[in-house]
This record gives C-alpha cells, structure tokens and sequence, in this order.
C-alpha cells in the first residue's frame, strides 16, 4: 500500500488508528501487528510467508541466544542463524538474477534467470532491521524479545516497513513494552504535522517535479522527448528535478513513518538532515538517510577496526562499507559505480580537501552540489529511458536539442519552492508555527486539503525507496 | 477518561484531524458511486469483487488489492471538486499546462505531443505495401495536428515533436504510389481561424472543409459548396482536452456543422436486444450533442463499416480514424456511394473489403496522431487478402 493514496490515508489510516486507540493496552500490539501484516500484504498477498519466515527466523534466534547465555559457542551459532537467514532472503530475492546474468556475461554458460522472483516490499529495510536486533541481543545490548507478537509488530511495523527510517530494535523497544500510555497527545499533535509535511514534500513537491524528468526520460507507457533528443542544458535541469525529486519522496517518506510513529507512540530517529545545504561530500552523507549511514558504521565500519587500525586499513573499511552502500540500493552495476564514486571521494575528502572545504564561504556548496548531482546521474543511470553512457554524454559533451526554456518557465515556481524547501528556512518555518497553534492548524489545514487534491488527480506515483 | 478529554481540549489539531480523518473516511465510504465520469469522460473503477483467485493473482496490478486501490480512488467524495482544486493549484504555480495538455494563446488547449507515436514507421511501411498491391487507387491524407499548424498559439519552446519532419517522409516515401494530400499549406493559410476546436483534439467542419476543398479540386470533382445548405449550431463543447487539463476558466468551443439529409446506414453491428442488422438513419446523432462527447454526433460515432448515400457519381472507400467524421460529410457532393471503414472496430483486412465492393479509389484520411499510434492499421492493409482465392 502506498502512502499517498486515498486508500492508505482515508481507509487504512483511520481504520487502524481507531483499532490502535480503542485496544486495551495489552491488545496494542496484536492491532498494530495485524493491522501491519494487511499493510504488508496489500502489494502481495504471495509473499506473506517470506515476513512470516523473517519474524520466525529471528525470533527463535533471540531465544536461543538467551537460553545457551553460558555457550558462547551457541550464541555465535543463532546469530549466524539469524543473519544467514536476514541476508539469505535478502541475497536471494535481491540479487540473484544479477549474479546469474553477470555469470553468463562472464563465461556465456545461458543460464536462465528466475523471472519469477519478485522484490518483497520492504525487506531491503526490515532484513537490515530484524539483523539490528540479533546482533544488538548478541552483544548484549538488548534483552531478548519474549512475546512474538510484540516482535512482530516491531518487524513489521506499518509506518517504516517499506521505505525507512531503519528503526533498531532497541530504538523502539522501550516504548514497545508500554502498554498502558504509550500514546501520549503531545506525540500525536506533533506526528499529525510530521505527516501532513511529509505527505505534501511526497505528493506536491516530489510528484510535482518528478513530470519535468519523466518528460525528457519517460516513464512506462508515457510519452517524452527522449534522453538522445534533449539538449544539455535540458539534461542537467532534469538531473536537478530529478535530485529534487528522490530527495523529496524519500525524506517525505521518512517523515510521514515517523509522524504515523509518534502518533502511535513510538520514536523514531531521523533520517534526513537537509542534506543539500551540506559543505561537503562527508557532510552530505552525515544528513542524508542517517539511519542507513548509522547502521552501517554501528554494524560494519566499526567492527571492521573503523578508524582505530590505521589511515590504509582505514580506507579499506571506507571501501568495504560504500561498496556494500552501492550495492545495497539495487543490484546493479550502476549502483555499485555510484557506492564507488563515493568511496573515493570520501577518501579524497579525508586525506586532503576536507580542511580546504572547512575555510570556503560559497564554492563548497556548489562543489558538493554539483558532485551530488552527478552522484544522482550514476544512481538513475538504470532507470526506465535512461542509459548511462548516453546521460553522462549529454551531460558532459554539449549538444544541441529539446530546450529547456519551457521547462524553466512552466516549472519555475515550483523549482524556487524546492530549493527554498531545501533550506533551513523550512525548519524555521516549522519552529515558528510550533508556537503558533493557530497558523499551523491553518497552514496544516490547507496543506492537507491541497495535497489531496494532488492525490486524487495522480496517475502513478510510486515511492522511488521502493524498490531497494 | 474524563481528564483525559480535558487534556484533550489542549490539542486542537489532534481534535480537528482526527475528526476530519475519520468523518471523511465514513462519508467517502457511504458516497453515491458513479458509473461514468462526465467531466472526465470516462468510466469510472468500480468496487471490485474478492475472490481467492483475485487476491493470489501474479500480476500486481491485476490483484484486488490493486484494483480497490484505483476503486477508492476513482470514486472518491468530491472527485470533481479535488480535480477542479488541483487544477487550480496549477494555475497559481504559473504552469502551463496539465495532465499532458499544453495551455496555449487565445484559450487554445493542445495535447501535449513530446515524441513521435511508436506506429508510425509501421503504418506508414503498410500503406507503401497497400499501393504496390493497388496502384493508382489509394489516396493518403494524413492530417497535421494543431499544435503543428497553429504552433504559434503553442506555449513559448514548447518541446513539441518534429511532426513536419513525418509528413515530408511520407510524402516522399508515397511519392508515385500514392496520391498525398499534404495539409499543412492548406491549413497553414487559415491558421487564424478556427479550424482546430480549442478544447478539442479534432479539427473543425470548418478545418475539415478546407482540407476536403483542396482534396476535391485536385481530384477535379465537384466541390461542395457550404452556402447550399443550412448550418447548425451546438454551444458549450468541452473537448477531450478539457476532460483531461480541466483548466478553469476554459472558454467552451461551439460545434458547428451542415444539415445534411442524406442518409447513412451502419452495417452489422450488434444492437442493445442482441441482434445484428443494418441501422439506417441521419448523418448526425442529434441526441449526442446533449451529452459531453459531442464530437461523437458526427456519422453517428465510430463504426466498424458505414454506408452514406452520396448525390454524385462513382463510390469511395474511406480507411479513417475519428478525424474523417467531421470531412466525409461534404463528400456527398461527389460521390454515390461513400464506405466508410474503421480499422479500431472492424477486423476484416483491406482486400477482402476492397474485393466485395467495386471502389473507384480509397481514401485513408487520419490525423497524424491518430496514424502515428493507430495498433490495428499494419495489420489489416500491409498484407493481401487473408483467403486467397482458391484457384491459385
């Protein structure tokens, strides 16, 4: 089920909140389990068993490292377990086909891809989740989770399942185990907000700019100038809408999950951090999709010796984690490329210009800009119209074609409006109307009204962090 | 409970929100469902049934979760009322256009034309096949769109596709097998009138008689003349491209068109008690004109194959899409038997339908988008007869 639809926020919204608030304290969890799993469900009723599975696997881990708490040996055993199991499914559903053709390009063996797998919604997000919470119990970080149901409803969990923020098990599992005022008015006032502002960034903002790409490029079934027709300066502007586009939908996405958390009760960590105001390329990935960043330094970078073994094994774990980055996002070349590319300028920036980006006013902001958006170019460069060795041609060898000046004028405002949401200036705005009761009922009101207007009038809007 | 809703009172927006969430999700549920969308012009998704088979089903936009989904969407309370909202949102963004409509100069609305249709090279291919297997006979007249003859009304760099660069192709391609009309000079001349509805993706009677003026003095026929008849009028048209721009403030177009009382009979199609037979009746569908989808007055719609007695002499084929039906009317003028074929509703091939009658030419009149995307057109025209005769 998508957010932006008219069926998530007039049925299923409604419908689960009041199930949710109504249940005694003890019944909570089972509603929000439950009505989670329809959640699930409602892509693919046929991948149920592969949730069911990821619960299971990682439940009956948690036991069993408790049980043998005296065997280190065991315990290692259940983790491994538990995150052959996590990574298995992940591996399998996500990357299989990928091996298979780069196998075939590599010795021509033909062997046949399995058309049938399909993506299960989410588990990209509740694969990294659910091995959070097996590790965490290893380390002994975190008690082992009794009640299945209680773990259930952490795993799969509506609001973040699909898309992020990356919620560890121990983010949440205080507020997990407050059965009786676990929903408090303050938490739902703000996360009433928190999702209008993430719904409009989604459907107003996102959407809106995502038509000025998805003209040069096209979308399935939809008509568009076409990448090879395009003159440059039109690329690079759809580049931009584009950089707009996936930042907007998918920190709109994270706030929506963690306004729908507050107003179940729970807290859930940033993800986002306007990261396009960042002075460089280190900054950029501190704001942008934090949770993600977090978990891998927290499970990997740090365990791998971190920063602790010396500059060159230092840099060898930088390697490790941006390659797993890339190919975390999809499993594709093209995705393997963009976690390079940032890899090396990560280390570029550690071993040299980082000091150098410290003392700049202005060219910082555009250094980091100008790489991210090229950044943007490697990660679309797989997409629906879109070939990579031709987007970087246009991008970088002028030529002429469809002009941009109409894109400029017909998408000038909105252009404006979206970088201003860029800025600080949002959270300013944001801080102001806290205090304001009265504004913020009427700019929430408003915002509301106008982004469902956007929602009924949509043709397709799918979340972009879907399919990773 | 009661200290509860005390503090309650402290949060207003948890009040007004929650009310709003829950009361419009009751509302919406008990809304009257529509079959048909007037102001959009279409049907309309309808609650769909569950099924096992439906719920398991391979293909995820085919699911019954899917198709609710579109359900809810479709018959959302106040549908016109959000549309009509969004629209207008549109508008203070300063945008210049809306759902794949451009908004151009002098309340102009044009479909919004980025590539080229993907049939092109195909039908244009099939046509060429056409006239080696029946040469002399075919006439081609592929009509250009608005947003190319009045691309001057177009919103400023509008990124519209390069349909002149088509038309020369197929001119040239055609050339010494088939007879072309190329519009674009004839209605490139009266590109200030109204010759294309504004709101429409048609062309007018008005476009259409100028294209069939110059089509009937290059064939040396008579020409019909406009002042031999009356003229109707049929106001407040919104077109195609208002159904799906809805931009506020359109200014609606007015139909116009000559009161003719020759008789055009539709052959073999499937009436409301199940029956098959021949209908015959005026040119126009009056009762159509009182509905949103006026253009479809003319010969009554989209048939599969139609019969219009003529005042003249010989007999036509016409090969066409929606375009021809505002232009054959004049063709009275000429001809005694005009056939009118229409490839998306009829699934003979050409030669079969040329074989049973006895045609003195053939004339495929489309618009170029219309051509440009037609899916059925290839494969009735570009190969012969689908049963040979038996003595070969």
């Amino acid at each position: 089920m998508v957010f932006s639809t008219i069926l998530f926020v007039f049925r299923f919204l409604p419908i689960t909140l009041a199930l949710y608030y109504l249940a005694p304290g003890k019944w909570k969890n089972t509603a929000l389990f439950l009505c989670s799993l329809i959640f699930y469900s409602w892509g693919e009723v046929r991948l149920f068993p592969v949730m069911a599975a990821a619960i299971l696997i990682n439940y009956t881990a948690g036991l069993g490292m408790e049980k043998f708490a005296h065997s280190q040996k065991m315990r290692k055993a259940f983790l491994i377990y538990s995150i052959v199991g996590s990574l298995g499914m992940l591996g399998f559903f996500k990357y299989t086909n990928f091996f298979i053709d780069n196998i075939n390009a590599l010795t021509g063996a033909g062997i046949g891809t399995l058309d049938w797998i399909v993506l299960p919604l989410g588990i990209s997000f509740y694969t990294f989740q659910t091995m959070s919470y097996a590790i965490d119990v290893y380390r002994g970080d975190v008690e082992t989770e009794h009640n299945i149901i209680d773990f259930g409803a952490y795993v799969v969990m509506f609001p973040q399942l699909i898309a992020g923020p990356i919620v560890k098990y121990r983010d949440v599992s205080d507020r997990l185990h407050i059965y009786h005022g676990r929903v408090t008015l303050d938490r739902v006032d703000e996360g009433i907000s928190l999702f209008i502002f993430g719904l409009a960034k989604k459907v107003l903002l996102a959407d809106g700019i995502s038509k000025l790409w998805y003209d040069v490029v096209g979308q399935a079934g939809e008509e568009a100038i076409g990448l090879a027709n395009a003159s440059t300066p039109l690329v690079w502007l759809g580049i931009i809408a584009y950089a707009f586009q996936i930042y907007f939908d998918f920190s709109g996405y994270s706030l929506m999950g963690i306004g729908m958390g507050k107003m179940l009760g729970f807290d859930f960590p940033d993800n986002f951090n306007l990261p396009y105001i960042s002075k460089s390329i280190t900054e950029f990935w501190r704001r942008w999709h934090m949770t993600l960043s977090g978990w891998f330094r927290e499970y990997v970078y740090i365990p791998l010796g971190g920063n602790r073994k010396g500059l060159r094994r230092q840099i060898i774990n930088i390697a490790i984690v941006w390659f797993l980055t890339g190919f975390w996002h999809g499993a594709n070349w093209n995705f393997i490329f963009w976690g390079v590319y940032y890899c090396v300028l990560l280390i570029v920036e550690k071993i040299w210009l980082l000091p150098h980006l410290q003392k700049g006013r202005v060219w910082p902001h555009i250094y980091t800009m100008l790489l991210v958006v090229v950044g943007w170019a490697l990660f679309v460069g797989n997409d629906y119209g879109v070939s990579l060795p031709l987007l970087l041609q246009k991008m970088f060898v002028p030529s002429a074609g469809a002009s941009a000046l109409y894109y400029l004028r017909n998408y000038g405002v909105l252009l404006v409006v979206c970088a201003l949401a860029c800025t600080p200036l949002m959270t300013k705005i944001y801080a102001w109307l806290k205090r304001h009761t009265l504004a913020r009922a009427l700019v929430l009101a408003a915002v509301f009204i106008v982004t469902v207007a956007y929602m009924v009038d949509a043709t397709n809007s799918p979340f972009l962090y879907f399919r990773f | 409970m009661k200290e509860n809703l005390k503090a309650l009172k402290k949060y207003p927006i948890v009040i007004a929100f929650m009310v709003f969430l829950m009361g419009f999700a009751v509302l919406d549920e008990l809304w009257p469902k529509r079959d048909y969308s007037e102001m959009e012009n279409r049907e309309l998704a309808q609650r769909p049934q569950l099924t096992l088979a439906s719920l398991l089903e391979e293909d995820t936009s085919e699911t019954w979760m899917a198709k609710y989904n579109t359900y809810t969407q479709d018959q959302v309370a106040f549908r016109d009322e959000w549309i009509n909202l969004k629209s207008a949102m549109e508008a203070v963004l300063l945008k210049t256009e809306n759902n794949g409509v451009w908004y151009g100069r002098d309340d102009t609305m044009f479909a919004k034309a980025l590539s080229i249709g993907g049939y092109f090279e195909r039908n244009l291919t099939a046509i060429e096949r056409m006239c080696e297997r029946h040469p002399g006979l075919v006439d081609v007249m592929i009509v250009p769109s608005a947003s190319l003859v009045q691309a001057d009304r177009l919103p400023a760099h509008a990124p519209a596709a390069d349909e002149g660069a088509c038309l020369d192709e197929l001119a040239a391609r055609l050339a010494g097998k088939a007879n072309v009309y190329d519009m674009r000079e004839t209605l490139g001349a009266h590109k200030d009138e109204y010759i294309y509805y504004r709101t429409d993706h048609h062309w007018t009677a008005e476009g259409a008689y100028y294209a069939y003026k110059a089509y009937a003095e290059a064939k040396g026929l008579p020409v019909f003349d406009p002042d031999s008849v009356a003229w109707k009028t049929v106001p407040d048209f919104y077109g195609t491209n208002y159904s799906k721009a809805r931009k506020l403030g359109t200014v609606p177009d007015v139909i116009e068109y000559p009161d003719l009382p020759n008789q055009l009979t539709i052959v073999g199609e499937q009436q409301a008690d199940g029956e098959v037979r021949d209908v015959t009746g005026p040119l126009y569908e009056e009762s159509y004109f009182a509905t949103r989808d006026k253009y479809r007055a003319f010969l009554r719609g989209n048939h599969a194959f139609s019969l219009l007695e003529g005042d003249g002499e010989g007999s036509v084929l016409v090969v066409k899409d929606s375009y021809a039906n505002s232009f054959v009317p004049y063709l009275v003028a000429d001809y005694e038997t005009i056939a009118i074929v229409d490839f998306r509703a009829n699934y003979q091939r050409i030669d079969d339908i040329l074989a049973a009658g006895d045609y003195d030419s053939v004339l495929i009149l489309y618009s170029f988008q219309g051509f440009s995307t037609d899916v059925n057109l290839a494969s009735r025209i570009a190969v012969g007869a689908a049963q040979p005769a038996a003595a070969e």
